[in-house]
């Protein structure tokens, strides 16, 4: 049997069967011991992700010709280059697709990856619509694949102003010494930014399209919309079509945590409300706050560029706080806490994941949930208004043009 | 302030048939133009109101807001704006007829728009709103190239057929079944069920579905000798948690094999329930590295209940085992096991892990318990031992600790002294700053370095403000004698972005040792402070760029040239001591105002008399300025100043009644007092107006250092308005200082800088000034004096106003508005008018709003309980269609002006408003633009058919009627007509 075969049925038969390398044996792992890449998009993300451990590139695909030049340079050697993705998905060559193109991709390209029998490392926000994640979570389990999210903090880093790892604050909460419920306010107070840079432009100028990008391709299934330099590359989270503006750029990154530590992760919140100016149809603006609630009265709160009170706490809950820079005000909490247990071990290492199909610290189902919340604020946003959401039916609840929200449709010849 | 659009307005969506013609009979012209100067809403209720406003214009209304989208790309992104703001509202209030209105209107804007990507944006509102009404229409433009595929997304979103190929979802196997599957399986099939009940598991709301027989089994298991399988078993028993778990994986500490010792670990690491019972047991028969990981254990959980077991270990033939013991002793131990630890710790054991083990049992008491408790024990020692407990005791965190420590090291000798120096060392707070600097400045070799170290290390904290870093790390480079020192210091003085700082460090540029740090620090302060210019920090970036010498100099010094070649020429700061001697200073002779009545010839002979005594309470002592009096004799600089920033040091000698100020224009004052003087109320701290009655006064925080430590104040004057940091802290934010010598007059718009005198000691350095170039105030013209003109604003102070002085703000001598709210609130003359001539200059931004009010109530909308001059940018694209009697000018709904007098956007005008009883007329820019009789023309009801109550008030005052926009008045004066 050869060793991509291999893989292949040990992930799509028994989805959970633990093979650890050494059992492999001589013979199985070649020539390098190593996984194979295929990386989706080289703009400044894709090629800032290649050196993660455990992987070879071999292949690079981008619908920019320069881009892809760039990705060719990113081994020395020999590298299989592809303009279409549906061509990366289906070389045999490939173990892994990592997705780094901007997120109104994500959705399809995840899905045709599970449906090739592909493992899958996605870049952030997982999708650009709650129904886009829900479609690749059910993908990725009906098709047995592993699936990383690619952020980390729950499992690694010290967390933005909390200053710390993840994991002594989710020990300090699931003790209860806190409380319950809980409020988390993620704002520049509490030691987060929310990049309000990613503004887009309410006009723009048609523009010719260059030479060397597939413009068409690189707007997929989004509306066709005139071409124009801002809307692609460095700058396109400025726009609805493709992203969330500082939101989705960041908000994967500070409440997947979140939802760890709160211990949300197989459920969503019921609410969401906005404090926000109103929103170009096109171009993303800024917010002021936007608040979720989940059933058991927990919120997360997230406030925009100053706005908000700069003494709030991270955490705040009936019987104490967290403060930025883990600063808790229970008298004495270090010991307090010692008799309780630590947060449970992850698996942190995708290729071990892969390897052994034991899910990653951050798959498909702990990645759909966050997103979901990123994706309702945004919905939210571009609704101005509160929306109200039920985390089992995956649907906002009474609000017709909510829910047509969480279905996009695609441009043709689009689907997922 | 116009109110184009209607303040009370019901929508009665049933009657969508009159929404033609929309409420009050306004136009659906000038319903969208006032929405569209609106856009976009700033608050969910401005929102809320301009959709309220566009839906009221009917069909009609909404079909000629979507036609604007293929006009300017500035009125296009505002349509943009509007019609999806509609669409949105449209669907969130679920009324049909307000729906179909909004659709119908849509779909006729698809027949009247010519371009295609208008008709694209129409149809992406319609994805959003419309339903079976718009397919026929929506399926007829399939066959447009340039519309088939937002019409294809639209209908698939009406038909609900958007995720049309989503599979079933996978059901989750039943957890029962696979705990019963587990018995029969054969061990590789097991540790494949194992991990998926391990996934299961991990959604904590499933675990609860594992009864008493799966623990028993999956613990079972978890003895195997195959390694996959009790991997995997234990697992799911940490998942699992409960004694009976936590009994089965403590097994595995007792096992000879290190991965399951390592394994039991991990996962009891993280095992829900009380683990030191089952795991206490093993200690007698475990291994070294079991018995390792057993300590390990019991430190993680604190388990001081079971902590025999590891003083047991203390004693172990095991060094790695006894060496473990000893580490963890400081998680396990009580108060109660302070007798054992002071025996362990006078009796020769590792010194420092018992001492570790004594703090943290005294940890939960209060501080000053902490304190007692040890010091009876140290009484209770023999003396040769009694230093072992100074570190405790410097842990305590209690201020009689660090006196005892101090005194100690004060009285003691040898080992005694050198224990109480570690000790003050290891005071975490910046309580034993002075200390540490005393002893630094005392050159006792043994101790100075290593204090003056530790003080650099703690004033060096990032929680201080950097203007209060500079202050400490200043002090500390007068002190330091090594090199080391002296580079630390210049290097933290770098990071303080503090011009002082600035300056300090760039006395050490000519110091052969230390000039590469010296030059670091001015090149990161100056480069990283656009505001700091001038003649001195030129020269000290040249001198620096000469002087530096690493790799990276080249480019330094390239930095350095383009921030020289960049620096506006300007003055910059200037010192006004020179730490030698009183040049530049006098005394105080009276107040400015009674100055200003006093003969010339007397003035000098009372100045002369006030020098005199000026000399004898003012000295100069190690460039220091003192004051050490008992009178009320301020000293004041030569030299007088209009608009400046300013910087000064100051110390008080600590006393009880301590108190000084500095005054500015002569007028008091920035408070400095001792803040424990609470029974005048000095706890809200230094660095406040003390004197103002109608302004705050109160310093936004307490920023004062220890009574005796240096403070320092920036202190930045415009006009009549002053901003004060005080040790890096912003404590007035641009409040307007009063005339406490004159109330009824504005501040002087010059005058001289004082230091009060408050009969207590205190001490100034550092005093910088920057002169700020002054707005030359606005004067009258001769003609205007002549007949009888009086200024309400020259540039310089707002003195004769009221109302919103938070977004009416002085700016570069105009009256600025930075509206923080929809409408930007109100400005109103103090005083009241009835018959005048009021002129002005203004200077609008694109599509501006604002009004003036006249014979003004202060409240309610002045544009129906007064009368509204308009001023309106209205030759903006978006007013368009306004009604005359809006345009800018008019007597806003009752008289209409005339257009083209006004000047392009971004220049100013000039405007005259004439009020004579009923007679109004409008002058811009000489030309008279409204001339006309209010009564005569609300003869027959006013032309916008609304009540204007106000319109025939008497008096009132003159107001700026804000509308949410940005613009500027200058030169502003009134006459009154007799």
């Amino acid at each position: 049997m050869q060793r991509r075969e291999f893989l292949k049925t040990a992930g799509s038969i028994a989805a959970f069967a633990i093979i650890p390398r050494h059992v492999l044996g001589r013979g199985f792992i070649a020539p390098s011991d190593q996984l194979t890449k295929g990386i989706i998009g080289t703009g400044g993300m894709g090629r800032g992700h290649v050196n993660y451990g455990g992987t070879r590139l071999v292949a690079v695909c981008d619908v920019d010709k320069n881009h892809l030049e760039l990705g060719k340079q990113l081994v020395t050697g020999k590298i299989a280059a592809y303009h279409d993705f549906r061509e990366l998905i289906a070389d045999k060559n490939v173990d892994i697709v990592h997705i780094a193109t901007p997120p109104h991709w994500h959705g399809i390209m995840s899905v045709e990856a599970a449906k090739a029998g592909k493992d899958i490392w996605c870049e952030k926000p997982m999708t650009r619509t709650i129904g886009e994640g829900k479609r690749v979570m059910e993908a990725v389990r009906q098709y047995g694949r592993m699936y990383r999210l690619n952020t980390w903090f729950r499992f690694t880093d010290n967390f933005y102003g909390l200053g710390t790892l993840v994991k002594p604050l989710k020990k300090l909460v699931q003790s209860g010494l806190l409380g319950w419920p809980l409020t988390v306010t993620i704002s520049r107070h509490t030691g987060f930014d929310w990049k309000f840079y990613w503004v887009g432009k309410e006009y723009l100028e048609p523009q010719a399209i260059p030479a060397e990008l597939d413009y068409n391709f690189w707007l997929g299934p989004a509306p066709y919309k005139p071409y124009n330099a801002h809307r692609v590359h460095q700058t396109f989270r400025g726009y609805w079509d493709y992203d969330g503006g500082g939101l989705g750029d960041m908000g994967q990154h500070y409440i997947d945590p979140v939802q760890y530590i709160l211990g949300k992760d197989y459920t969503s919140p019921v609410k969401v409300e906005v404090n926000a100016p109103q929103q170009h149809p096109d171009a993303i603006g800024t917010w002021h706050s936007i608040t979720y609630t989940y059933d058991d009265g927990c919120r997360i709160v997230l406030w925009g560029g100053d706005y908000g009170n700069p003494d709030t706490p991270y955490i705040a809950g009936p019987k104490g706080n967290v403060y930025k820079n883990f600063v808790c005000d229970i008298p004495d909490w270090e010991k307090k806490l010692a008799d309780y247990p630590e947060p449970e071990p992850q698996v942190t290492d995708f290729i071990e994941s892969v390897k052994t199909r034991k899910p990653f610290a951050l798959d498909e189902q702990k990645g759909f949930r966050s997103a979901t919340i990123v994706n309702m604020g945004v919905a939210a946003l571009q609704l101005n208004r509160t929306l109200h959401f039920d985390p089992v039916k995956l649907e906002f609840t009474g609000d017709e043009a909510a829910n047509r929200l969480l279905n996009q449709p695609m441009r043709e010849p689009w689907t997922i | 302030m116009k109110r184009i659009y209607l303040i009370l307005f019901v929508l009665f969506l049933s009657l969508g048939t009159l929404f033609a013609q929309s409420p009050g009979n306004r136009t659906a012209e000038t319903v969208i133009a006032d929405v569209l100067a609106q856009i976009p809403a700033q608050d969910k209720e401005q929102y809320v109101q301009q959709q309220k406003d566009l839906l009221s214009t009917g069909e009609s209304g909404i079909l000629q807001l979507a036609k604007m989208l293929n006009t300017s790309p500035e009125s296009a992104v505002k349509a943009q704006y509007a019609l999806n703001g509609l669409t949105t509202y449209t669907t969130e209030i679920r009324q049909e007829d307000a729906r179909l209105i909004v659709v119908n209107a849509y779909l006729k804007a698809l027949d009247e728009l010519s371009d295609a990507d208008s008709k694209a944006f129409i149809i992406r509102l319609l994805r959003m709103i419309a339903k079976d009404e718009a397919v026929s229409k929506l399926t007829s433009l399939l066959n447009d190239k340039d519309l088939r595929s937002p019409a294809e997304e639209a209908l698939a979103s009406i038909k609900g057929t958007v995720s049309q190929d989503a599979p079933e979802p996978l059901n989750d196997p039943d957890l029962q079944s696979l705990f019963s599957a587990l018995k029969k399986a054969k061990p590789k099939k097991k540790v494949e069920i194992l991990n998926k009940i391990t996934f299961l598991f991990d959604n904590p709301a499933n675990r609860n579905l594992a009864d008493a027989s799966c623990t028993a089994t999956v613990a079972g298991l978890s003895a195997s000798d195959n390694r996959e399988l009790k991997t995997a078993a234990a697992t799911v028993l940490m998942q699992l948690g409960g004694t009976e778990s936590i009994a089965a994986l403590a097994k595995l500490l007792n096992s000879k094999d290190e991965q399951d010792i390592q394994l039991g670990k991990t996962l009891l690491l993280s095992t829900k329930g009380d683990i030191a019972s089952c795991i206490v047991p093993y200690m007698q028969s475990a291994t070294d590295k079991g018995k390792i990981a057993i300590l390990q254990l019991l430190s993680a959980r604190k388990s001081d209940t079971q902590n025999k077991v590891v003083f047991e270990q203390l004693n172990s033939a095991s060094p790695e085992v006894k060496a473990a013991a000893y580490d963890i002793l400081k998680d396990v131990v009580t108060v109660k096991d302070l007798p054992v630890l002071y025996r362990l710790l006078e009796n020769n054991t590792p010194a420092l892990p018992v001492q570790q083990a004594i703090i943290a049992a005294l940890k939960p008491l209060p501080k000053e318990e902490r304190f007692e408790t040890i010091s009876t024990q140290i009484n209770r020692t023999d003396k040769r031992k009694q230093s072992l407990y100074y570190s405790v005791l410097a842990a305590s965190d209690n201020i009689n600790a660090l006196n005892y420590i101090v005194e100690k090291f004060d009285t003691g000798t040898g080992k005694d002294k050198d224990a109480a120096f570690q000790a003050l060392l290891e005071w975490k707070g910046l309580e034993s700053a002075d200390r540490l600097s005393a002893i630094g400045k005392k050159g006792d070799a043994q101790y100075s370095e290593k204090a003056l170290s530790r003080y650099i290390q703690l004033v060096s904290s990032p929680s201080l403000k950097g203007e209060n870093r500079r202050l400490f790390l200043t002090n500390a480079l007068e002190i330091a004698e090594t090199d080391a020192q002296k580079k630390e210091i210049l290097k933290q003085l770098g990071r303080t972005g503090s011009y002082l700082g600035l300056l300090s460090a760039g006395n050490y540029l000519d110091v052969p040792a230390v000039r590469q740090e010296a030059a670091g620090a001015v090149m990161d302060i100056a480069l990283n402070n656009k505001a700091f210019t001038g003649k001195t920090v030129k020269t000290l970036l040249e001198k620096t760029a000469k002087v530096l010498d690493n790799p990276d100099a080249g480019y330094q010094r390239e930095a350095i040239r383009k921030h020289l070649d960049e620096m506006p020429d300007e003055e910059g700061f200037v010192s006004i001591f020179n730490g030698k001697d009183l040049t530049g200073w006098k005394g105080l002779v009276e107040n400015p105002v009674k100055r200003s009545k006093m003969k010339p010839a007397d003035l000098a002979k009372a100045q002369i008399k006030a020098d005199e005594q000026m000399r004898k309470d003012w000295k100069v002592e190690n460039g220091l300025l003192v004051f050490d009096g008992a009178g009320y004799d301020n000293i004041c600089s030569e030299k007088l100043y209009g608009d400046f920033e300013m910087y000064v040091d100051w110390r008080l000698e600590p006393s009880p009644d301590a108190d000084a100020g500095i005054y500015l224009r002569g007028t008091p004052q920035v408070q400095i007092w001792n803040t424990a003087r609470t029974n005048v109320g000095a706890q809200v701290g230094s660095g406040g107006l003390y004197n103002n009655q109608s302004n705050p006064s109160n310093p936004l925080k307490v920023a004062d250092n220890k009574l005796g430590e240096w403070n320092t104040f920036y202190i930045k004057m415009v006009g009549d308005r002053v901003t004060v940091i005080f040790n890096g802290e912003l404590v007035v934010d641009n409040v307007i200082l009063e005339n406490y010598w004159d109330r009824s007059q504005p501040v002087f718009p010059v005058e001289q800088i004082e230091l009060q005198a408050h009969g207590s000691k205190v001490y100034y350095k550092n005093i910088y000034m920057k002169e700020l170039k002054r707005t030359r105030p606005f004067e009258l013209s001769a003609q205007e004096k002549k007949e009888g003109y009086k200024i309400l604003f020259d540039g310089t102070n707002m003195h004769e106003w009221t109302g919103n002085l938070v977004d009416y703000q002085l700016e570069d001598g105009c009256i600025s508005v930075h509206p923080t709210s929809s409408f930007g609130g109100n400005l109103y003359t103090k005083k009241e008018y009835d018959n005048f001539a009021f002129r002005f200059e203004f200077q609008l931004t694109p599509s501006a709003n604002n009004g003036v009010g006249i014979r003004a109530p202060m409240e309610g909308d002045n544009a129906y309980n007064a009368m509204e001059i308009q001023i309106l940018d209205c030759e903006h694209p978006v007013y368009k269609d306004i009604a005359p009697y809006q345009h800018h000018g008019s007597v806003y709904g009752v008289i209409a002006a005339e257009h083209g007098a006004m000047k392009p956007v971004g220049e100013w005008n000039e405007e005259e408003i004439y009020a004579n009883g009923d007679n109004i007329r409008v002058t811009l820019n000489g030309k008279v633009i409204l001339e006309g009789n209010i009564r005569e023309a609300a003869k027959n009801g006013t032309v916008d058919h609304q009540e204007h109550p106000g319109l025939f008030n008497k008096s009132g005052h003159i107001g700026f009627l804000g509308h949410g926009n940005e613009l500027k008045f200058r030169n502003i004066r009134v006459k009154e007509l007799k």
